[in-house]
């Protein structure tokens, strides 16, 4: 069985992981006021993501996967309950948590490095070490002899890279990723998967990642929380252990991967026919 | 065989567009050359080229009324200028408070909304009424009609800078107004020199037709008097003028464009 829900006595953490809480969720809900009346998005959110978690939440669109990364990245207040990060309280956003989107939202009257280096700011740096420092995350994502262009010179995939860079630059403790390559064609997904994989690696960073795709999820992940939708709510919380390393594609065809694939599949289709009929017809 | 060369010819002209712009103006010379010469004897009230050119010559060396050429342009230039500018400066600061502040949007739409249709010509007697003819009254007129267009067009700007871009620049501890100056301003850029594209156009039209009512210099004035005292082609000379600078202020524009947001529509 490859996976194993959190409170099993089986679990199995793929990394070892400091038990440092990163993120907090207590009993966090969030409805919005619309002309029609209130529509309840979130509702009882109880999550731990650990240090150095690969935390993924998947689920169906509109269940308010986007609203739970925007009340933790602290551009919404939550309407109910606690959010902390590192026991601290989330006040609104700040350099501990870099955020990535699938729009990129990169300053496009700025120079790829420009757009880097624009994450320094807030870290005193003379102008010649901000640069340096952009240069070696540019590098990281393998764009470094592209600096000097302008966002529209870039493909998709090379726009999310630069977003990925410049988050990384700010030196965040967690990375929040909004369906980052939901945009991006199937093979420029997976290429970007793979390099996130390896970032994620080497620096260790905790990560909230949202998608609606079961393989990605799978393939990225250490923990895998399932939403449930209207109002939006955890289904399950799975712990990944698919082997590492998986930055390669052949983890993508393993028996254990099809196998993780079947029972998230199997927990979205109960939520998308929660009602289905099962027996005979009369 | 005949269609086939004759697609040639056209993909070959379409690849060329300088060359058939430059083309289809020499051709209109020439007819317009021709025809002044066929009805000179008739119509006194029409100038061919060459008449034309002569007349700038006389106009640039001997002046008009008694005052020199560059200084009717001058005092043109400097009328829509001051107007434009000020207009645009005021402008902008509305625009971003409407962009940024929905209340103080709200309470000023009402009266964008009636007053745009109004076309500033419009206002020439009441301003005259109120500041004279001298050149306050002018540059109000021209103050009013560049405000409009840039406070509207900027408060456009303003609210559709894209929610996630202000998101990931806040993660950054930006300040306010850094957020303001390095991202809500440059975001809105593009929107912002549309509305000075067409507020300068129109300055340029407006500050003409003030002249044509009320003036001592400037083109307007040139035009007006030179039809009143069948000056006719010193008429002529005075509309080309105007034409001419209209097209350099608007390739001025043009080029900033270009050169500041090089990166907009892509
Ligand atoms: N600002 C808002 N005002 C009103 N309703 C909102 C607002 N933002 C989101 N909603 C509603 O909240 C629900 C959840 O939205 P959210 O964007 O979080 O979903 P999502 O899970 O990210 O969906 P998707 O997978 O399509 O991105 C939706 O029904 C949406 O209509
Ligand atoms: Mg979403």
């Amino acid at each position: 069985m490859p996976f194993i829900t959190r409170k099993s006595p089986a679990l199995e953490m793929v990394e070892p992981t400091t038990d440092e809480i990163a993120v907090s969720l207590d009993g966090v809900g969030h409805w919005f006021d619309g002309p029609s009346g209130r529509t309840q998005v979130l509702s009882d959110i109880n999550i731990q993501i650990k240090t150095g978690e690969f935390f993924t939440v998947l689920g169906p669109s509109g269940c308010g996967k986007t609203t739970l990364l925007n009340i933790v990245g602290g551009f919404i207040e939550a309407k109910a309950g606690e959010v902390a990060t590192f026991g601290e309280a989330v006040t609104g956003p700040g350099p501990d948590r870099g955020v990535i989107f699938q729009s990129y939202a990169l300053f496009h009257w700025l120079s790829v490095l420009k757009n880097v280096e624009f994450a320094l700011h807030g870290h005193k740096l003379p102008k010649s070490e901000r640069a340096d420092v952009a240069l070696q995350y540019l590098d990281l994502v393998g764009l470094k002899d592209f600096r000097h262009h302008y966002p529209y010179q870039l493909s998709g995939g090379m726009k999310q890279r630069v977003a990925i860079a410049r988050a990384l630059a700010a030196n965040p403790k967690i990375l929040l990723m909004d369906e980052p390559f939901a945009a991006l064609d199937a093979q420029m997904r997976e290429v970007l998967q793979e390099e996130l994989l390896e970032i994620w690696q080497r620096t260790r960073k905790t990560v909230l990642f949202i998608t609606h795709s079961v393989d990605e999820a799978i393939f990225l992940s250490t923990d895998i929380c399932v939403m449930s939708a209207n109002p939006g709510r955890p289904k399950a919380l799975l712990s990944n252990n698919l082997p590492q390393p998986r930055a390669d594609c052949r983890a993508r065809t393993t028996a254990a991967f099809q196998e993780s694939k079947e029972r998230i599949l199997g927990l979205i289709r109960e939520e998308v026919h929660p009602t289905r009929i099962r027996g005979p017809l009369p | 065989m005949m269609r086939t060369r004759l697609k040639q010819a056209a993909n070959a002209l379409e690849a060329r567009p300088a060359l058939v712009g430059t083309m289809s103006t020499l051709l209109l010379l020439i007819i317009w050359s021709i025809w002044a010469r066929e009805t000179e004897t008739m119509h006194s009230s029409f100038v061919g080229p060459l008449e034309l050119l002569y007349q700038v010559y006389l106009l640039a060396t001997q002046g008009y009324g008694g005052t020199p050429l560059w200084v009717h342009i001058a005092t043109s230039l400097f009328r829509a200028g001051v107007g434009f500018i000020a207009g645009a400066i005021v402008g902008i600061c509305v625009g971003v408070a409407m962009g940024y502040n929905r209340i103080i949007s709200s309470a000023l739409a009402p009266f964008f909304s009636f007053i745009r249709p109004i076309p500033p010509i419009a206002y020439i007697p009441l301003v005259i009424l109120w500041f004279g003819i001298g050149e306050f009254s002018k540059i109000v007129l021209i103050f009013l009609t560049s405000f409009l267009y840039v406070a509207l067009n900027t408060a456009a700007g303003v609210r559709a800078v894209p929610q996630d871009l202000i998101r990931v620049a806040r993660t950054f501890g930006i300040s306010n107004f850094r957020l303001f100056y390095a991202v809500v301003l440059p975001e809105a850029l593009p929107y912002v020199i549309v509305g000075l594209k067409v507020a300068l156009a129109l300055s340029w039209a407006v500050v003409v037709a003030a002249e044509l009512v009320a003036a001592q210099a400037g083109l307007g004035y040139l035009i007006m008097d030179a039809a009143t005292f069948f000056r006719i082609p010193d008429l002529y000379v005075g509309i080309v003028l105007i034409g001419l600078i209209g097209l350099l202020l608007e390739r001025g524009l043009t080029m900033f464009e270009r050169r500041f947001v090089h990166w907009s529509g892509k």
